[in-house]
């Protein structure tokens, strides 16, 4: 289990998640953030400072969201 | 209904599992939490003052007058000291953030304060209803929270 940036951080890129994530799995992609599903230990901690509330739980997600998941696997493949 | 579940949350603390759902409650969730808590906090005094009222002349105020400042006026200003204090408590527990090597943020601490401070302030409702007079009234429920926001520090995995 872990969280999940959606669409509605490419607009916005706030990077707050980023402050208070206590593990420092979230890193910035090129058009948006990506948490690494590997590291993130489920705190929430994330969730409630989203401004746009792009941070979903990955079985919370809608079938059309399921690329969001594979996109922050691949992104930390990469890096 | 959301308090309610956030009270049943906080009586868990430090449970990973509690203090990871509450991580999930918003900032505006925490002070409306605070704010009922407050309330409940201060309605033993609330119904003194009230039984009181009958007993003596607050110098001729109108009756309305004093009602409005008691149900009002009273829980406001205790509000306004709640917030000074979780926050000089949260600053506590950024010393102890330090010193366990944790990386949590001021405004986390500052939601896991208010949640870890349900038990230590039940403590306190209880000796005031029953108007208990000791030193413990304000030693136990701080001796509770630094012992719970302790552990809660301890739930997240050291800095690396």
């Amino acid at each position: 289990m872990a969280f999940v940036i959606t669409a509605p951080c490419q607009d916005e890129m706030a990077g707050e998640c980023v402050e208070v994530c206590p593990v420092d799995c979230i890193e910035k992609g090129q058009d948006q953030y990506y948490i690494d599903p590997e590291i993130c230990i489920n705190c929430g901690a994330c969730l409630s400072v989203c401004p746009v509330s792009a941070i979903v739980e990955d079985f919370d997600m809608m079938p059309d969201e399921e690329k969001y998941l594979k996109a922050a696997e691949e992104f930390f493949k990469r890096s | 209904m959301n308090f309610l579940i956030n009270v049943k949350n906080s009586i868990q603390l430090p449970k990973k599992e509690a203090l990871f759902r509450l991580n999930r409650v918003s900032m505006r969730d925490t002070m409306v939490y605070a704010l009922i808590f407050t309330f409940i906090l201060v309605l033993p005094d609330i119904f003194h003052a009230f039984k009181s009222y009958q007993e003596v002349d607050y110098f001729g105020m109108p009756r309305e007058l004093y009602f409005i400042q008691l149900i009002i006026l009273y829980p406001a200003t205790i509000f306004l000291f709640v917030v000074i204090g979780l926050s000089v408590l949260s600053g506590l527990a950024v010393i102890l953030r330090n010193l366990l090597h944790r990386k949590l943020a001021y405004q986390q601490l500052w939601k896991m304060t208010a949640f870890s401070l349900t038990i230590p302030m039940i403590f306190y409702l209880i000796f005031r209803i029953f108007q208990i007079e000791t030193v413990w009234i304000n030693l136990l429920p701080l001796m509770i929270y630094f012992f719970l926001i302790t552990k809660m520090i301890l739930v997240f995995p050291r800095v690396k």
